[in-house]
């Protein structure tokens, strides 16, 4: 008996120990070393961001909202920046900040973060972030790893990757490319599956009003970090949302309180000489054609290579001499919208 | 909340520094204080994450030893000591009251007068019905004079100690205190002890996360969509609940019974393969046995047993099954559940266990198994309303196997509905098997099995549990 239970005691110890090693060798999530070769799958935003933001090496960071995941980063290295992709879909600003806090920790000379900027950023509540992240993730406390080590998934994500041959790019990170997505069929369908009625129309505008309210909080979320790093570039751009979307906020009767949403948080960023935005919101020529989108706002990865190129061409740029007339335009414009003409 | 068994706080610090210190101690000699530790253990153990049920938890220790050195006095003529039996039984049942009925008792009030008497939230304190049971039986006995004597600290360790404070089984301190002062002088862990106390641990970590977590899943995915129930999927869920409490509990128990050998004490079984039963009274003879003993050692023979006449005995058993019912939950579900059982104990007895016995084993088997199903309904469900639409559903649900949203919820490793459907059907048969067919923990353990093939298997269970305690989550914020 005492052979059984020293054998029952080492052989959960090894056990164990290569439960270790295995997983601090493949590391799906990257929380302690970048991939060791081409097999990670880039598929859980919430899981894999802390560790791309802690331990890949870069100048150049993509942050933002699942608009930001059709972004390829090899446009970005035309242009001589070493960068990563760090999508955080449904993210609120407290969550962009708390990310970014981890990107400054551990990469010292940051030259350019891009972040997109979007309504549900801008209109949460400022203390509201991700519920139920893994937490053990995002902190450097070794303690917690138990959570990571001895995780069932994280086995089998292992497991899985030892076996396949399936061979993935970074660049690809979490994009949606297939050409079948698209159309301004599935546009007009999304578009008609929303159920506004009166009552929803009198509730959302009292609430979109009070989200005024909480713009400027969240902009300070994320710009008390740009405000401490004042040796990094970083590039706020408005992504072009479709004719379809300002339809759909102008049946709302919300079509000012959006104008004014944008307005309220460009006043924040010109304060800052670190600062540089861009809005993509009135580029007519995009947003008017519809096959560009999936649904009434995300577009096609053509279109995000357009916006890279223009951000180093300083087309659209808007700064505080230019953006009450330019918002004046797109708010006429949005009223004026037919959406259905053919 | 408490630390759970099944946490990797209690499996990699809180477990092994204990048993650690314990034994370190008791190598020292120091058998009394390694006592204290198992009562501090236990109370940090318990207080981990509120603690204010620790404080509720030692008040009730300190009053009821207080009793105790009471009525061993002796001091107490006969009307004192019966005043101050009375007062013990009513602050134990008191305290189990507030915190656990009181809010269906004013719900119940509220209902009937049309005004609301609701209060806030009462949080219940875990494992409170337990505790409060094995104080109920030392305050009777102390009372009848039965209890030897006492030191505080065994005592204590006794209601406290922390493999069966949070969920039994209930055991009396007749079987523990003793073998706490016998075992003062071991200096060292017997090895037996330690390997049929991992046993236990990996055998019962196993039952429930493996079989029990991952059928629950699926079952509280059905209770949660009743009416999107197909006939095989209302089934499903209702065995599956069958399945997912016993090796829940069972489990449990095991895991406390491995953690009390671990520190070479036995504590009693609770579970003796009960889905064996041939009939609802052998069903209570092997399921949570703790329970069904303390009712009949403390209400059914105090109310006559079946020595007062058929008709007695038959209302006896109403009333202890009534209130089993009650004390499992506050709400008229679990009454019913309660009472229903009864019926059926009292149904079983005016047939008559010769003539019952003549009928196929199969067929008594088959009867109390379906018996068993249909009474779990109303434990798990939320409203009657629940229970008879899920009912309904089988009736009404159409065709179609095991929905997929049902599968998903229970196995994450893949998508692929055929892995899927091979898994569930896996999980069916292992689950109806060992729960029907195979020996049980006990039997297993008391074989002693010392080959290595068994070792490693019980290596790769429990590494296999361990894995289970953390997921990854799939988030769908595909919004912005």
């Amino acid at each position: 008996m005492k052979k059984a239970l020293i054998t029952l005691i080492t052989t959960t110890l090894i056990g164990m120990l290569l439960l270790v090693a295995l997983v601090a060798t493949i590391d799906p999530f990257f929380h302690y070393h970048k991939p060791i070769n081409n097999k990670s799958r880039f598929y859980n935003e919430i899981y894999q961001d802390p560790g791309i933001a802690l331990n890949y090496t870069y100048d150049t960071v993509i942050l933002g909202s699942s608009m930001t995941e059709n972004f390829h980063i090899k446009d970005l290295a035309v242009y001589g920046e070493d960068a990563v992709k760090i999508s955080y879909s449904g993210a609120t600003t407290k969550d962009i900040s708390n990310i970014l806090g981890l990107i400054f920790s551990s990469n010292h000379n940051i030259k350019r973060i891009y972040i997109d900027l979007n309504d549900y950023q801008l209109c949460s509540f400022p203390d509201v972030n991700f519920t139920d992240i893994p937490s053990y993730l995002y902190d450097r406390n070794y303690i917690t790893d138990v959570q990571y080590i001895f995780n069932k998934d994280v086995i089998y994500e292992c497991l899985h990757q030892i076996i396949s041959k399936e061979e993935y790019d970074i660049d690809y990170a979490f994009t949606w490319e297939e050409d079948d997505l698209f159309g301004a069929d599935k546009v007009i369908e999304d578009f008609n599956s929303s159920h506004i009625d009166q009552a929803w129309i009198a509730d959302n505008s009292i609430e979109s009003k009070e989200a005024l309210s909480r713009v400027k909080d969240n902009m300070n979320n994320i710009l008390s970090i740009v405000a401490m790093h004042p040796e990094t570039e970083f590039v706020f751009f408005y992504p072009p949302y479709s004719e379809a979307y300002w339809y759909d906020i102008n049946r709302q009767n919300v079509l000012n309180d959006k104008i004014t949403m944008l307005d309220l948080s460009m006043e924040e960023l010109f304060k800052y000489d670190n600062v540089v935005v861009y809005m993509f919101m009135d580029d007519y020529d995009v947003i008017s054609n519809l096959d560009n989108y999936r649904d009434i706002c995300h577009f096609k990865p053509t279109i995000n290579k357009q916006l890279l190129d223009y951000m180093h061409t300083e087309n659209y740029k808007i700064t505080k001499d230019n953006y009450l007339e330019r918002l004046n335009t797109l708010k006429d414009y949005a009223l004026n919208i037919d959406l259905f003409k053919d | 909340m408490v630390m759970l068994f099944n946490s990797y706080i209690f499996i990699f610090a809180f477990l092994p520094i204990t048993f650690i210190l314990f034994w370190l101690l008791k190598r020292l000699n120091l058998g009394k204080t390694s006592l204290g530790l198992l009562i501090v253990a236990s109370f940090i153990f318990y207080g981990y994450q509120n603690i204010n049920f620790m404080f509720l938890l030692a008040f009730s220790i300190l009053i009821n030893y207080g009793f105790y050195r009471l009525f061993k006095s002796k001091r107490l003529n006969f009307i004192l000591r019966r005043l101050i039996f009375i007062v013990g039984i009513i602050i134990n049942l008191g305290i189990l009251v507030y915190f656990k009925y009181l809010n269906f008792i004013t719900m119940n009030i509220s209902a009937l007068t049309g005004r609301d008497y609701t209060l806030h939230n009462i949080v219940l304190p875990l494992g409170i019905s337990f505790y409060t049971f094995q104080q109920l039986s030392f305050v009777i006995d102390s009372y009848k004079d039965t209890v030897p004597n006492y030191g505080f600290i065994e005592y204590a360790l006794f209601v406290s100690f922390f493999p069966q404070l949070v969920a039994g089984p209930i055991v009396l301190h007749s079987e523990m205190v003793p073998q706490f002062k016998a075992t003062l002088k071991n200096k060292k862990p017997k090895l037996e002890h330690l390997y049929e106390g991992a046993q236990y641990f990996i055998l019962g970590l196993s039952k429930k996360l493996l079989i029990a977590d991952t059928l629950g899943r699926g079952v509280d995915w059905g209770y949660q969509n009743i009416l999107f129930l197909n006939s095989i999927s209302a089934i499903f869920i209702i065995l599956g609940y069958t399945l997912q409490i016993y090796f829940d509990f069972s489990g449990y128990c095991d895991m406390a019974i491995g953690l009390g050998k671990l520190f070479g004490f036995n504590i009693t079984q609770n579970f003796n393969s009960p889905y064996k039963a041939l009939s609802i009274s052998e069903f209570w003879k092997r399921w949570h046995m703790t329970l069904t003993r303390f009712f009949t050692t403390y209400l059914y023979i105090p109310l006559g047993g079946n020595r007062k006449g058929k008709l007695r005995t038959y209302i006896n058993v109403l009333i202890i099954f009534t209130i089993s019912g009650l004390w499992h939950g506050a709400d008229w579900t679990f009454v019913l559940w309660g009472f229903l059982h009864g019926i059926v104990m009292v149904f079983e007895r005016i047939i008559g266990f010769e003539r019952l016995n003549k009928i196929p084993k199969f067929i008594r088997w088959g009867v109390t198994f379906g018996l068993i199903n249909l009474f779990w309904i109303l434990f798990r469900a939320e409203t009657f309303l629940d229970a008879t639409n899920i009912l309904k559903r089988i009736l009404h649900g159409g065709s179609g196997f095991i929905l997929p949203d049902i599968l998903n919820s229970m196995f994450s490793i893949t998508d692929n509905i055929v892995y899927l459907w091979i898994f569930i059907i896996i999980l069916l048969i292992v689950s109806l098997f060992l729960s029907i067919i195979c020996i049980n923990t006990e039997q297993i353990v008391s074989k002693n099995i010392i080959k290595i093939p068994y070792v490693i298997f019980l290596s790769i269970l429990f590494l296999f549990s361990l894995i289970n305690l953390s997921g990854v989550s799939a988030f769908l914020y595909f919004n912005f």
